[in-house]
């Protein structure tokens, strides 16, 4: 979607907020309500409430909060990504640290905001994800960067090919500058793209953890005798 | 092949028949031998001829006329078998002419007497050639010598009688006698006993020790039979040869004859299974008619229902196989290698070579003072067997030690690997545990003190909005505090996050926490870094003394100094190992920090950088200012 600004402007995005803080919510709704771009889908404070919204629930963004008084944020990360590829998922951390985000990528979530400034964020970052781009700091970058390593047979194998599980060359060169803390604006200049293009692989490479951790799963529930 | 006493009696039946053709039989009756001297410069003097005279039992006295004396060639081989007797005498008398008496006597030195007997001087007792009873001497191989006194001799005419006794089932023999001075006689006669039967003797003992070694290594290996085989016909070997130097036999004599005979086809039977086992084969078959062949023909042997010739035959029987076991052995060692079979052929050929000899000396019309040889062929091939053995034993312990030391090379490298294994899944384990207690304080953080702090900021936020409802972005007073706690707390979690020891990482994190906030601050950042190897002092401690300094760096700039531009640059200066350092600048365009009120953040900067094992350099102009932090590569320093 390259003219993502014009088709959000004519569509505002609905989002839907799950988290059981009820003054968060409150502050995410008056964001909602201050950007033009954005509407307020549903908002839930417990995985049931979630999943009843989920199920009725037209949006086209989900903030997710992890940590639920009846159960993990995790789980339903997974169920709208599976049940709602459109659905662009976001979680919701306070510190944006490695092991949220990532378990959140694998679980399908394509962004996440952190809290403290995610009233000023909010905007930006939903638009910038429905263009195709995600947020990644240099550590989720070196650490997609392991995870994609461990299931690469071996370097022998032509640059330019991209099989399932693995990243493509291009992809692998963006991690890399991101974990030297390179910017997405910089990567693109020095790769000769636009920055679009940088932050569409960004959202890309999470796609790819997502499916190759389900096929991992499915793998190893195989190997266990589960399936 | 040693001569067996059958095949003795055998050959030597055939040479009697050789001395008794009319060539040899050409005898001078009662040519007399004259010596005009015995001293130690006259040569011996040989007697060749005798009158003889047989009986059909015993006498100890020289029997007259009623016995029908005869003259005969020396040697002279005579026995008993018509007689029926045990044992049977006969009667010598040789004569020889002297010039003079030697003042210290003569001595005389017969090659071959067998068996025993008694010797008289012009009818003096002068010597006797081993006990006449139970048991007889063991004399068919030994040269004989008697000293005659000069009381016993006259000038003229002298006459030797000699009193030969044997058992009646043997051949008993007598060869040319010499006569000379003791001291000549002595020496002829010493020399033959040592090449005849010390020697022997010697080589005895030597095959008896190679057998007990090679029985030693077969109890230690029992699956190796051949080792025990060979050491059995090694010990055979020995057996035999106390035939050669025994003085007395350790049997009753018929007895121990028949063993001889016997041992000589055990030998060929031991022989053919050590073959056998050489060669790796097994005839069992064979091997069964070969003890049949020993057992039965020894048991017929002994209990005398064999006639003589059926004897002979059944021994001439193993020396066929012998040459047939010969030739299995010879083409066997030449398939392990050449030295071996060449060896094996060598000893083979010296035994049978030396075989030949001792059958033609036999079987030759003339004594000398030739000595059998055959039993020297036995230390040769005893010992070329036993060295091949032993080789193989020597070469299978130095297999087995190489393939010791290989294995102990192996065991080190595994042992080594396991080590390592083991330090790494240590190191695995406490990093795993370290990374369990990261995550647990982390998920303490996020959902404990960091969900509450920025709850309270966010209600601090609305309440200030709410109180000013007019004012514009900024946060209040306790809103910046908590804003503030919050982000140090971030930098503490930022320090504890997996960055494989990537200093870049770790800026990089940094800028990207503060990427909003100098975006709004209109500040441009140049990332003018170099990449830097793995720094293995980056731990989280180090990685938060790092992170707090920078971030100061920046919060100076951000604050005080109206930048528009910063520029972060890394860089690595001096030897890897030793002196290394890294280096962080953070250079601003802005006014200075000259006259500013930055004291105390300076000295927490310097405090830190030197906590790191570093320094902290500030260099400030009005057109900016630069703060350099360089610091050790080295594991941290405590």
């Amino acid at each position: 979607m390259p003219q993502a600004l014009e088709t959000t402007r004519a569509v505002p995005t609905r989002i839907l907020v799950v988290d059981d803080d009820d003054a968060f919510r409150e502050s995410v709704r008056a964001a909602i309500a201050r950007d033009d771009d954005l509407v307020l889908a549903a908002q839930a404070n417990s995985v049931v409430a979630a999943r009843e919204a989920i199920g009725r629930g037209e949006f086209d963004v989900a903030l997710i909060d992890l940590g639920l008084p009846d159960g993990n944020g995790i789980d339903l990360i997974r169920e709208i990504s599976r049940t709602r590829p459109d659905v662009d998922v976001m979680v919701v951390t306070v510190f944006g640290d490695e092991a949220h985000v990532l378990a959140s990528i694998e679980a399908g979530a394509t962004g996440y905001l952190l809290k403290r400034s995610l009233t000023d964020t909010l905007g930006t970052t939903v638009r910038e994800l429905r263009a195709g781009g995600s947020p990644i700091s240099p550590v989720i970058a070196r650490q997609l960067l392991h995870r994609f390593k461990k299931d690469t047979p071996q370097p022998s194998q032509p640059a330019t090919v991209v099989d399932d599980g693995g990243l493509s060359e291009r992809e692998r060169e963006v991690l890399l500058f991101i974990a030297k803390g390179f910017t997405v604006g910089e990567i693109a200049n020095m790769l000769h793209l636009s920055a679009h293009t940088v932050a569409t692989h960004v959202k890309h490479i999470y796609r790819k953890l997502a499916v190759h951790s389900r096929t991992e799963a499915v793998f190893e529930a195989g190997r266990m005798g589960l399936l | 092949m040693s001569v067996g006493a059958g095949t003795r009696a055998l050959l030597l039946a055939c040479a009697v028949l050789a001395w008794l053709a009319p060539g040899n039989a050409l005898a001078q009756a009662g040519t007399s031998v004259t010596a005009e001297a015995v001293d130690d410069d006259a040569p011996a003097i040989t007697i060749r001829e005798a009158r003889f005279c047989q009986l059909a039992g015993l006498s100890d006295t020289l029997p007259g006329a009623e016995c029908a004396w005869q003259t005969v060639p020396l040697a002279k081989m005579w026995s008993g078998h018509r007689s029926g007797a045990p044992k049977v005498d006969a009667w010598f008398k040789l004569r020889f002419h002297l010039g003079t008496v030697p003042a210290r006597g003569a001595a005389m030195y017969v090659v071959a007497f067998n068996r025993t007997g008694r010797l008289f001087v012009n009818g003096q007792y002068a010597h006797q050639f081993g006990s006449m009873a139970e048991p007889l001497p063991l004399n068919w191989n030994r040269s004989q010598y008697a000293f005659i006194p000069a009381g016993l001799l006259r000038a003229g005419d002298n006459e030797i009688e000699i009193q030969q006794r044997a058992y009646g089932w043997e051949w008993a023999w007598l060869a040319p006698v010499q006569l000379g001075s003791e001291n000549r006689m002595l020496a002829m006669w010493r020399l033959r006993v040592f090449w005849q039967n010390e020697l022997v003797r010697v080589l005895g003992v030597s095959t008896a020790t190679i057998g007990l070694f090679l029985l030693g290594v077969w109890l230690g290996r029992r699956s190796h039979a051949m080792y025990f085989w060979f050491g059995c016909v090694s010990l055979l070997w020995t057996l035999i040869s106390l035939d050669y130097f025994a003085l007395y036999p350790p049997l009753p004599a018929h007895l121990w004859e028949g063993c001889m005979e016997a041992a000589q086809v055990l030998r060929a039977v031991l022989m053919f299974m050590f073959t056998l086992r050489y060669c790796g084969k097994r005839w069992p078959l064979v091997e069964l008619g070969a003890w049949a062949y020993l057992v039965l023909g020894s048991a017929a042997m002994f209990s005398g229902l064999l006639p003589g010739y059926a004897i002979d035959l059944w021994y001439l029987g193993t020396l066929l196989a012998s040459v047939v076991y010969f030739v299995m052995l010879v083409r066997q060692g030449l398939r392990v290698s050449p030295l071996e079979g060449s060896m094996l052929a060598v000893a083979g050929a010296t035994q049978i070579g030396l075989s030949g000899y001792d059958l033609w000396l036999y079987s030759s019309s003339t004594w000398t003072d030739r000595v059998y040889l055959t039993h020297f062929s036995a230390p040769l091939f005893v010992g070329v067997v036993a060295t091949i053995l032993i080789q193989r034993f020597v070469e299978s312990l130095n297999a087995y030690e190489r393939l010791a030391a290989v294995l102990e090379e192996r065991v080190g490298e595994k042992a080594a690997e396991l080590e390592r294994n083991y330090e790494q899944l240590v190191e695995a384990r406490r990093n795993q545990a370290l990374a369990f207690e990261r995550g647990r304080i982390m998920s303490e953080m996020h959902d404990g003190i960091g969900s509450q702090l920025t709850l309270a900021l966010s209600l601090v936020r609305r309440m200030d909005r709410e109180a000013n409802p007019g004012a514009a972005g900024g946060d209040g007073q306790v809103a910046t505090v908590l804003r503030e706690s919050i982000e140090d707390l971030q930098l503490i979690i930022d320090s504890l996050e997996p960055v494989d020891n990537d200093l870049l990482t770790v800026l990089g994190t940094l800028r990207y926490r503060l990427q909003d906030r100098l975006g709004k601050g209109g500040i441009e950042l140049q990332w003018n870094v170099v990449d830097l190897p793995p720094l293995p002092m980056l731990t989280p401690h180090s990685v938060l003394s790092i992170l707090r300094i920078v971030q100061e760096a920046f919060a100076n700039c951000l604050k005080h100094s109206a930048a528009t531009r910063i520029t972060v640059t890394t860089g690595l200066t001096g030897e890897p190992g030793r002196d290394e350092k890294a280096h962080i600048a953070i250079i601003d365009d802005g006014r200075g920090i000259e006259g500013t009120r930055v004291g105390r953040g300076l000295e927490n900067m310097r405090r830190r950088a030197g906590a790191l094992g570093g320094t902290l350099g500030i260099s400030s102009t009005t057109g900016g200012t630069e703060v350099l932090l360089s610091f050790p590569t080295l594991r941290e320093s405590a």
